[in-house]
C-alpha cells in the first residue's frame, strides 16, 4: 500500500442544528481511485467541498501531502494542487472549450496583468506554452471537433467533458470529481470511466468521486469510501465494502421479515 | 513512372521541398515535404524488410487517412509488397474474412480500436504474424505487438526501385458486397497510376492542387483520388484531425480537388436547407430566390443559353448569398467537384451547379480502377459522360450490360480464378454489371445494376434505383426503397432527413415529441406527397408510385440495411420489413411497426 497523499482526521461539520458530517477519518493512497458513496444526503458533496475549502469543518484537520490543514481554503488547496469538478457543471457559459480550458491554467501564469493587457512577448510566449498544454488535454479527451464551440450548446455528456479537460489543465495532483456520469446514459458512462481511468494512470494523478452508479464504482475504483448520514459505514476494497452488512442495509433497507 | 514507389522517388528529387501531406496535431497544421515523406518511407520500408516483407506479401492497413498510414503504404509497395487497406471500423467475422482471403501477414492498425479488433480474430488468421500499431494509447500491457515508430531505421538510403515492374499488384480492394460474400479485387501499380494520370490530363490537376483525404481507405476511389492523384501530380494531400473534424478542416485547408459519393454531397445540400430554416426571415427568402432563380439560369444554359441580364443576375447571386456559403463550408476554393460510386439526385446536382460549383458524376467500379467515365465541362444531363483515355465501352446487345476494355483494369480477384473468369471474357471485355444505354448525345447513362432488375406482374421492366434517385431529391428525403419486382403496381419505404426536417417543423409550429413521431405526423406525409406527385410526374406510368409508408428511424449500417457507401442491400431489407412490404400492397391504411420492442403506428398514405 502506498502512503496515504490525503489523511482526513475527525472531521465534523455541521449547518447550524444539522450535522451533515460526523468525525470522520479516511485515509486516500498515492495513485488510487477512491470512490466516495453513499445515499442522498450522506454528506458525501460536504466531504468534498471541506476537501478543497469550500466549507471549513467546525472539528478536526486534513493531512494533505505532507502538511496537515485544520482550516483549508480554496486557494490553499489549489496552490497545493487539488482540483475539482462540480455536481451542477460550473463552465463560463459564454465562453468557448479552449477559452474554457484555458482558464485551468490561471494558477501557473507567471507574467502580470499589465505585461498580458501590452501582449508583450513574455506574455505571448507564456500563452503559446499554456495553450499546447491545453490542446494536449484536447486531443487526449477526444474534444478537437468542439474546441471553439461556446460551452453552453455543448450536450451534457461533453460540458461534463469539458469540466474534466479544465481540471486537468490546472495540473493536479488530486482530482476531486462530483458526480462525474450523472445524467449520462451507459456509452457515455462507459466512455468517461476510461476518461477517468487513463488520466489517473497517463498524469500520474490520485482520484476521489462520487458516484450513485455502484456498477461504475466497482469497476473503476481502487478503494470505496460510504457515508451514511454523515457517518462513515464502511472503508475498504470494492469487494469488501458491497459485502459489508451496514452498507446493504443502508443501500437496500433492513429486511423485516 | 509506372509504380508509386518510383513516383515518390521522382517527387522527392524534383521538389523536396514542396509539402506533400499535411496532418493537424495539437491544433496546429504540421507539414511534411516530398523529400522528408521519401526519407520516413525509407526507413519504414527497411524495418519492415526486416520483419519479413517482401515482394508478393500482403500487408494490411486498417485505420484513418494519416500521414504514418500513408507512408506505411509507401514502404510496402516500395518492397513491391500488396496492401490491403480495411475500413477503420471493421471487426469481427468481416474483419477476419478481409485478413484470411486475402492472407495478410502483417497489418498495420491505427490505435487501439483498430487493435483489439484485430487480435480479436488473430487465432482465425493463419497468415498474420506481425501486428503494427501507430499510437499506443491504453495498450501498455499489450504483447506482441510493435509500435510503427519502432520500426523505423534510421539513415538508410532510399531503396532501390527501379526494377519494380508496372504490373506489379499495389493494392487488394474488397469490393463492397451488396450481393453475396466480398471478393479482394487486385489493382497493379501500373492500372491506378494510369488512371490517375487521365483524370489529372482530363481535370488539368496540377501540383498546386489541394485535397482532403477524408474517405475511408478501404474504397479504390477513396485511394485513386488521394493517394494516387497526389504522387502523380506532387499535389498536397492534408489528413483531417478527426473524424468528427472534417467539415471544420474542410473549412481551414480550402480543397480544390473533391471526390465523394453522393450522401456526402446530398448532406451537404440537407445540413444547408436546415441552417437556412432556422435563419432569419430575410436570409430564408433571399437565398430561395438566389437558388430558384440560378437553377432557372442554369437551365436555360441548356436549352436556349443565357443572355447578359441571366449572366448579371447569376453573378450578383453567387456574390450576395452563395460565395459566403461557399465559404462557410469551404468550397470557395473547390475547381473540380466529383461524385461516383452511385447515382446522384438531379436535384442535388442542380443545386451545385447553381452555387457555381462544377459537380460532375463519373462512373467506375473496384474492378475499373473505380472511374471509367467522367462529365464533359458544363454538361447539364443526367448522365455519367464519356470513357476516360485509353479506355473503350460496349454495351451488351442481348442483356444491356456495360463491357469495358482498356488501361487501368484489375488483374485478378485474389485467390478466386472462378469468379475472376465470370467477369473477365476471352476476348478481354469486364462485366460491370450494370445495366447502361446511351443518351442523343452518346453519353453514357447507368440505369441500374442487372441483378437488381425485376419484372412487373404487368410485364413491365422494374428498375428501381432510377426512382429512388429522383425520390431522394428532395432536401428532406434521406432514403427510399422502390418495390415492385412480381407486383402490379410500384410502392415505397422512405426514410427523412431528421436535421432539415426538424429545423421544417419548427418552422411550420409543428408540435412533436422526437423524430418518431414527427416522421408519422400528417404533416410530413403531405409534404412527402406532394414531392412525390412531381416525381410520378417525371417517371413512366408503369413506375409511378402508387402508395409509401415513412419509416421513423434510418436504414443503417448496423442492420445490413444499406453499406459503408450507403447503398442499399435489398435482400436485407425485404426480409427485414417483409411485413411492412406486404401491408404497402394489402390495401391498409396504416402498419404497426415494431423497432427496439416498441410498437409504432406508420401511416400508409397514397400518393393519389
Amino acid at each position: 500500500m502506498a502512503e496515504p497523499i490525503l489523511q482526513i482526521n475527525n472531521i465534523s461539520l455541521s449547518f447550524g442544528g444539522v450535522k451533515a458530517i460526523e468525525n470522520i477519518s479516511f485515509n486516500v493512497a498515492d495513485g488510487e481511485v477512491c470512490a466516495v458513496v453513499g445515499p442522498n444526503g450522506a454528506g458525501k458533496s460536504s466531504m468534498l467541498n471541506v476537501i478543497n475549502g469550500i466549507y471549513t469543518a467546525q472539528e478536526g484537520n486534513i493531512t494533505f501531502d505532507g502538511t496537515t490543514h485544520a482550516k483549508m481554503t480554496t486557494s490553499v488547496a489549489a496552490k497545493a494542487g487539488i482540483a475539482r469538478t462540480f455536481q451542477n457543471i460550473a463552465l463560463f457559459k459564454g465562453m468557448n472549450v479552449v477559452e474554457n480550458i484555458m482558464t485551468g491554467r490561471n494558477m501557473m501564469t507567471k507574467t502580470n496583468w499589465m505585461a498580458q493587457g501590452l501582449n508583450l512577448p513574455s506574455a505571448k510566449r507564456e500563452e503559446a506554452e499554456h495553450r499546447e498544454a491545453v490542446e494536449k488535454i484536447i486531443s487526449f479527451l477526444q474534444i478537437e471537433a468542439i474546441r471553439k464551440t461556446q460551452a453552453a450548446s455543448l450536450p451534457y455528456g461533453l460540458q461534463k467533458r469539458v469540466e474534466l479537460a479544465r481540471a486537468l489543465a490546472a495540473e493536479p495532483r488530486m482530482l476531486l470529481l462530483d458526480e462525474p456520469m450523472a445524467g449520462m446514459n451507459l456509452e457515455e458512462k462507459q466512455d468517461m470511466s476510461c476518461f477517468i481511468l487513463e488520466a489517473n494512470r497517463e498524469y500520474a494523478l490520485t482520484t476521489v468521486l462520487i458516484e450513485h452508479d455502484i456498477g461504475v464504482v466497482m469497476d473503476i475504483s481502487d478503494h470505496v469510501v460510504v457515508l451514511d448520514y454523515g457517518k462513515k459505514i464502511g472503508d475498504g476494497t470494492p469487494d469488501e465494502v458491497v459485502n459489508n452488512q451496514d452498507v446493504i442495509n443502508a443501500y437496500l433497507g433492513v429486511s423485516h421479515d | 513512372m509506372d509504380t508509386f514507389p518510383k513516383l515518390l522517388s521522382q517527387q522527392a528529387a524534383d521538389n523536396p521541398e514542396k509539402t506533400a501531406i499535411r496532418h493537424k496535431k495539437l491544433g496546429v497544421w504540421q507539414s511534411q515535404s516530398w523529400g522528408e515523406l521519401a526519407s520516413a518511407a525509407a526507413g519504414l520500408s527497411s524495418g519492415m524488410k526486416s520483419k519479413g516483407v517482401g515482394p508478393g506479401s500482403r500487408v494490411g492497413v486498417i485505420g484513418a487517412n494519416l500521414p504514418e498510414m500513408f507512408q506505411a503504404i509507401l514502404a510496402a509497395q516500395q518492397l513491391s509488397a500488396v496492401v490491403v487497406p480495411m475500413h477503420p471500423d471493421s471487426t469481427g467475422d468481416a474483419l477476419a474474412q478481409t485478413l484470411t482471403q486475402s492472407e495478410c501477414e502483417m497489418v498495420i492498425a491505427q490505435d487501439q480500436q483498430q487493435v483489439d479488433a484485430v487480435l480479436e480474430v488473430r487465432g482465425q488468421c493463419p497468415a498474420l504474424k506481425t501486428v503494427i500499431y501507430l499510437n499506443g494509447r491504453g495498450m501498455e500491457n499489450y504483447e506482441g505487438i510493435t509500435k510503427l515508430s519502432d520500426m523505423i531505421q534510421e539513415d538508410v538510403s532510399a531503396p532501390d526501385v527501379s526494377t519494380i515492374s508496372g504490373d506489379t499488384p499495389a493494392f487488394i480492394f474488397h469490393t463492397a458486397g451488396t450481393s453475396g460474400t466480398p471478393k479482394g479485387v487486385v489493382l497493379s501499380n501500373a492500372a491506378m497510376i494510369d488512371r490517375a494520370r487521365s483524370l489529372t490530363n482530363t481535370e488539368n490537376l496540377t501540383i498546386d492542387d489541394e485535397i482532403l483525404a477524408f474517405l475511408p481507405m478501404s474504397m479504390a476511389a477513396s485511394m485513386l483520388y488521394t493517394y494516387a492523384i497526389s504522387l502523380v501530380t506532387g499535389c498536397t494531400l492534408s489528413c483531417p484531425e478527426s473524424n468528427e473534424t472534417v467539415l471544420i478542416d474542410m473549412q481551414e485547408i480550402g480543397p480544390t480537388v473533391l471526390y465523394a459519393p453522393p450522401f456526402v454531397y446530398k448532406d451537404m445540400v440537407s445540413s444547408a436547407e436546415s441552417r437556412i430554416q432556422s435563419a432569419g426571415k430575410l436570409k430564408y427568402s433571399m437565398y430561395h430566390a438566389a437558388l430558384a432563380s440560378c437553377m432557372k439560369i442554369e437551365n436555360k444554359k441548356i436549352t436556349t443559353g443565357t443572355n447578359i441580364v441571366d449572366a448579371l443576375l447569376y453573378q450578383l447571386h453567387q456574390l450576395l448569398v452563395f460565395a459566403p456559403m461557399k465559404s462557410v463550408n469551404g468550397l470557395s476554393r473547390l475547381r473540380v467537384a466529383l461524385a461516383g460510386g452511385d447515382s446522384i439526385a438531379p436535384y442535388v446536382f442542380s443545386f451545385f451547379r447553381s452555387i457555381g460549383i462544377n459537380l460532375k458524376h463519373t462512373y467506375g467500379t473496384t474492378e475499373t480502377a473505380a472511374c471509367i467515365t467522367i462529365q464533359e465541362d458544363g454538361d447539364e444531363g443526367h448522365n455519367v459522360g464519356v470513357p476516360v483515355e485509353g479506355v473503350e465501352l460496349k454495351i451488351d446487345e442481348g442483356s444491356g450490360e456495360l463491357l469495358v476494355k482498356g488501361v487501368g483494369m484489375f488483374d485478378s480477384y485474389y485467390n478466386n480464378p472462378e469468379a475472376t473468369a465470370s467477369v473477365k471474357t476471352s476476348d478481354g471485355w469486364i462485366r460491370t454489371g450494370d445495366l447502361a444505354t446511351y443518351d442523343e448525345n452518346n453519353n453514357l447513362m447507368i440505369l441500374d445494376n442487372i441483378s437488381e432488375v425485376g419484372l412487373m406482374s404487368n410485364g413491365a421492366k422494374f428498375t428501381p434505383k432510377p426512382i429512388e434517385v429522383l425520390v431522394s431529391g428532395s432536401p428532406f428525403i434521406k432514403q427510399c426503397v422502390a418495390i415492385g419486382d412480381g407486383r402490379g403496381e410500384v410502392t415505397a419505404i422512405i426514410v427523412m432527413y431528421e436535421g432539415s426536417l426538424n429545423t421544417w417543423a419548427d418552422r411550420m409550429g409543428i408540435r412533436y415529441t422526437g423524430f418518431a413521431d414527427l416522421a408519422s405526423r400528417e404533416e410530413v406525409y403531405t409534404l412527402t406527397k406532394e414531392h412525390l406527385s412531381t416525381v410520378n410526374a417525371e417517371l413512366d406510368s408503369a413506375l409511378q408510385i402508387k402508395r409509401f409508408v415513412i419509416l421513423n428511424r434510418e436504414l443503417n449500417i448496423a442492420n445490413s440495411e444499406v453499406t459503408r457507401a450507403r447503398s442499399l442491400q435489398r435482400d436485407n431489407i425485404n426480409n427485414q420489413y417483409s411485413q411492412m412490404i406486404e401491408a404497402l400492397y394489402s390495401g391498409a391504411k396504416e402498419y404497426k411497426h415494431t423497432d427496439d420492442n416498441r410498437e409504432h403506428n406508420l401511416p400508409i398514405m397514397s400518393t393519389t
